[in-house]
């Protein structure tokens, strides 16, 4: 829904702008409440509305949503005199089962008044006012699923958490490359989309990962590192804190150390690493951050600068495991990749991971046993594609056969790349 | 006038939309409207970095903390205690509410440990809030990474996340969907099936590809894979485990200093002394020690943090007694006197004297660290009865030097002091004159006269010439006439009469009350009789009272003669 070529709305200028069109609106509304539709006052308000809607520079649309206005899906910053013309006017639409006005174009004066009469009829109680209208350069929608001033939470939790995780890796595509200064906000907004995705559903979460078309790209694996971590810590019921921590700490390292294919040696990704969220400053006022610091104190751990001091470290083995598989997602000169199973499998071996056990069976047990993605065979002999568990056991889970979900009437077997190759595909 | 003086907990608030009532004027001003408006006046008075915010804070603190499990409850332009408005938004006043609600602040509640340092981080950071998107977010990314300590923030998802929710496309997610579940995953698979099989020859000697997804699949039936569930939560308290964080941070400040204005000393000093109340574990202690023995200007900053009485005290009452604690302890009661090691000597003297076990392990501590340094730990003035003799028994059982016992006999409180010097060894006790007789001088009446008593019945040491000496050097000025009184009487009883109570007699610049004292106690003595018998020049310059009793003396001398 973005439209491009416009400015962000978070630039003053922008956010004037639109703050500027939703007063005018109201504004407008009201004088040809007052006065009708011949008054000179009421002719000048239109004027002004349409200024502020050319200077608003269209193509664009307006949200309605929990008592907010956004402007292309972003949120646009209110200050008081204007929200409350805003919630106003939201009220008025969410009546009128309005959510969203797209403008197109700058629409006509004669057109706009015509608007703004309907508005203050609507406004007036008779709620039927803009069936069947049509404005050209203008429409309207309804968003199912936005209700005024409560809550959103009514959207299927694999939708959800799909979603979620798909902005998650758009999100982590805009991270900042190479050495440069790490963004924690952006760090911050992926981690927290990936911790509201799992919170809904995990399973929807590592299936999504998994078994979504497209390539393992960075991101992709940034995301699924701060992902394990976040699917393992939730399943330990570990604190909020600790566990965002350790999440971002695993997408800023997977982030730095990744390559299109494999990556860096942890230890060095985790000191290269250091020193980008040593470099980032503070952006509170206070300049204290514990997040921030509690990060870059793990990461800095990881790295290995201290030597002294024998406090126990899970975290670190839990950040190690989840660098290291994704480093192995995409093997280096081999042109395909590993699923979560296969990885999880050499991790369990030695010497390939260094990892400590305890963290992938946690992993293993988080997931569920069989996880998303692993290619087994079937005990008729098919194969087939895990997508998660069944009720019927953890050697049974819901696995995709040709295209049709089924749980297999007995235990399955992982199939490896080799025999899934030699068996032509099964 | 600062902005931060305006709101005095006295003025009452604006009413609601600018009306002004007689009724609203009269109206008391409620606890509740009072926190809205301390609250206010404390964002705007970071807002201009008035020096009075601390002040401020701790105001609104106690206000606050006169609401039981008080809740404030944030709406778009409103402030609310329960169903009580609070704070109103409008230009000036609760400007910060509007932008809060946007970043997703729904109630705001006190945690248990609240100081006004947090109380003004949280303010200042509203007071930096502004209606762009930028600052919003950045409130919402600070309370979400637990930036808001000392309070506990209900956040939700906040305008931009409600829209995140509310706006997926279920045309596009449904899509998605199908992609899951569609033929084109399979046939994907297919086709990496085939070129893994194209590869394959080249890859199959490579590491990577040994997979082994036999014994995977071998520890998933055996059940080898699970966590069990003890397991599961002593991992996830290890991942919880605040000393490790805290440690974590201390030595990024230590190797990064120009990261430790966001890990203030003493906001960690604080969490760490958090951590003893649930019990200092042997690894806290080292913890403990190993800043203690650093010179670094960060580590100074944290041991002036927990180099407080009340960090002792903390410390010696959580302490687990065991060995491991006793080799954590040694080192930070060896190393130099502070308020912390005061305290926590004196504590856990408090504490170990209570049973025999822990007592014997307090015993192996002062051994550890060295009784004359752990001494050198205790205040000696905050001693109870009870410890200082516990102490002083260990001391002398101890066979350590001296001095410490001395020492502890010179600070204790007098009525302390004699208590211990009374359960003391003799040979020891007879060692430590000078403070027993400091001891003497400055206990009560009874104390001093009790002390005597005791020195008087030990026989092995002759505390009749010690005390003898003394009063003859004071010329019984020293103490107090009863106590004098009683010296006299343990000095005549060591037969010391004639050598130190008779020259009190015959000098001149003995007061005649201590002069008629004595005399009373030479007469006991024969001998001390027959020397002052013989008339001296001296003693024509005698008060007519001392002469009197003088020849009073004489005569019954003679008539026993």
């Amino acid at each position: 829904m973005t439209h491009p070529g416009s400015l962000p709305v978070d630039t003053p200028e922008e956010a004037l702008r639109v703050q500027g069109l939703v007063e005018g609106l109201f504004v407008a509304m009201r004088t040809l409440q007052s006065y009708g539709r011949e008054h000179p006052l009421s002719h000048q308000s239109v004027l002004a509305l349409r200024e502020r809607m050319v200077d608003a520079a269209p193509p664009l649309s307006l949200q309605f949503v929990g008592q907010a206005i956004f402007k292309d899906r972003t949120m646009v910053p209110l200050p008081l005199r204007v929200y409350r013309v805003g919630q106003h006017l939201g009220q008025l639409l969410h009546r009128l089962h309005i959510q969203e006005l797209v403008m197109e174009r700058p629409v006509a004066v004669e057109q706009l008044t015509e608007l703004c009469l309907l508005l203050g009829e609507a406004d007036a109680g008779r709620l039927d006012s803009l069936e069947g209208v049509e404005i050209p350069g203008l429409s309207w929608r309804e968003l199912p699923t936005a209700r005024y001033g409560i809550e959103v939470e009514e959207v299927d939790p694999e939708v959800f958490s799909s979603a979620q995780l798909a902005l998650a890796i758009g999100d982590a595509e805009l991270l900042p490359a190479g050495t440069a200064a790490w963004n924690f906000a952006k760090g911050l907004t992926v981690v927290r989309r990936l911790e509201r995705a799992v919170q809904v559903s995990r399973e929807a979460v590592g299936r999504a990962l998994e078994l979504v078309p497209g390539s393992w790209t960075i991101a992709r694996r940034s995301v699924a590192a701060c992902t394990h971590v976040l699917t393992a810590l939730t399943a330990l019921e570990v604190s909020g804190a600790a566990r965002r921590v350790a999440a971002h700490a695993a997408l800023a390292l997977a982030w730095t150390g990744l390559a299109e294919r494999g990556g860096g040696p942890f230890a060095d990704v985790a000191a290269r690493t250091s020193g980008r969220l040593l470099e980032a400053p503070a952006v509170s006022r206070t300049g204290v951050e514990p997040h921030r610091a509690k990060l870059s104190a793990l990461v800095f751990l990881a790295s290995g600068e201290r030597l002294e001091g024998d406090l126990p470290a899970p975290l670190l083995d839990l950040l190690r495991l989840a660098y290291e598989l994704e480093r192995r997602r995409c093997p280096v000169k081999v042109p395909f990749d590993l699923t979560l199973a296969d990885l999880l499998a050499l991790a369990l071996s030695e010497p390939v991971a260094q990892c400590d056990p305890t963290w992938v069976r946690a992993l293993s047990t988080a997931y569920g046993e069989i996880p998303p993605g692993a290619r087994v065979l079937l005990p008729d002999g098919k194969v087939g594609l895990v997508l998660g568990g069944s009720e019927a056991g953890p050697l049974r889970p819901q696995v995709l056969v040709n295209g049709s979900v089924l749980v297999p009437g007995g235990p399955v077997r992982f199939l490896s790349p080799s025999v899934i190759a030699r068996a032509g595909g099964g | 006038m600062s902005s931060h003086e305006r709101q005095t907990p006295v003025d009452p608030p604006s009413p609601p939309d600018g009306e002004r009532t007689g009724e609203h004027r009269t109206e008391p001003v409620s606890v509740a409207r009072i926190i809205g408006s301390t609250l206010d006046g404390l964002v705007r008075s970071c807002r201009v970095e008035s020096p009075s915010v601390l002040q401020i804070a701790g105001r609104l603190l106690e206000r606050w903390d006169q609401i039981p499990d008080c809740v404030l409850r944030l709406e778009p332009t409103a402030l609310y205690i329960a169903d009580q408005e609070i704070l109103t938004a409008q230009e000036d006043d609760g400007r910060w509410l509007l932008p809060a609600f946007m970043a997703g602040v729904k109630t705001i509640q006190l945690a248990d440990d609240t100081r006004p340092e947090d109380v003004v981080r949280f303010a200042s950071e509203l007071a930096a809030l502004n209606p762009t998107l930028a600052s919003i977010g950045r409130l919402r990314d600070w309370l979400w990474a637990e930036g808001a300590e000392g309070f506990e923030i209900l956040l939700d998802h906040g305008f931009v996340d409600g829209l995140d929710a509310s706006m997926t496309e279920p045309v596009r997610q449904r899509a998605l969907l199908e992609a899951l579940r569609s033929q084109g995953s399979i046939a994907l698979a297919m086709q990496a099936e085939r070129i893994a099989s194209r590869d394959l020859d080249a890859a199959a000697a490579r590491d990577e590809f040994y997979l082994p997804l036999e014994s995977f699949s071998r520890m998933l039936s055996d059940g080898d894979l699970s966590l069990p569930a003890e397991e599961s939560s002593q991992l996830a308290a290890r991942c919880d485990d605040s000393l490790f964080w805290i440690d974590a941070q201390v030595h990024l400040a230590f190797a990064h200093p120009e990261l430790q204005a966001q890990v203030p000393a003493e906001r960690l000093a604080r969490r760490a002394l958090a951590l003893v109340r649930g019990g200092a574990t042997a690894r806290f202690l080292n913890f403990l020690s190993e800043i203690m023995r650093r010179r670094e200007p960060y580590a100074r900053k944290l041991q002036a943090a927990l180099d407080t009485p009340e960090a002792g005290e903390a410390l010696g009452t959580h302490a687990v007694t065991d060995e491991r604690s006793i080799e954590a302890l040694a080192p930070l009661l060896a190393a130099p006197a502070s308020a912390l090691t005061r305290a926590l000597a004196n504590t856990l003297l408090e504490r170990c004297t209570g049973s025999r076990e822990s007592l014997q392990w307090l015993a192996r501590l002062m051994s550890t660290v060295g009784f004359e340094a752990f001494c050198g730990k205790v205040d000696a003035s905050q001693l109870t009865e009870r410890c200082a003799v516990v102490m002083g028994r260990l001391l002398a059982a101890s066979r350590a030097p001296l001095h410490p016992v001395a020492d502890l006999l010179a600070h204790v409180p007098p009525a302390t002091g004699v208590r211990l010097a009374t359960t003391l060894p003799p040979e020891i006790l007879f060692r430590l004159k000078q403070p027993v007789l400091k001891l003497i001088g400055s206990a009560s009446l009874k104390d001093a006269e009790s002390l005597l008593a005791h020195l008087a019945a030990q026989q092995q040491n002759d505390w009749g010439e010690v005390v003898g000496e003394v009063l003859v050097a004071s010329r019984g000025e020293e103490w107090p006439l009863p106590v004098v009184r009683t010296a006299c009487a343990l000095v005549t009883a060591r037969g010391h009469a004639p050598k130190f109570l008779v020259p009190l007699v015959q000098d001149r610049h003995v007061g005649d009350d201590i002069k008629l004292t004595v005399l009373r106690f030479i007469e006991r003595d024969p001998r001390a009789v027959a020397m002052l018998g013989t008339m001296s020049l001296g003693s024509l310059f005698q008060s007519r009272e001392v002469r009197e009793r003088l020849k009073e003396l004489r005569r019954r001398q003679e008539e026993k003669s």
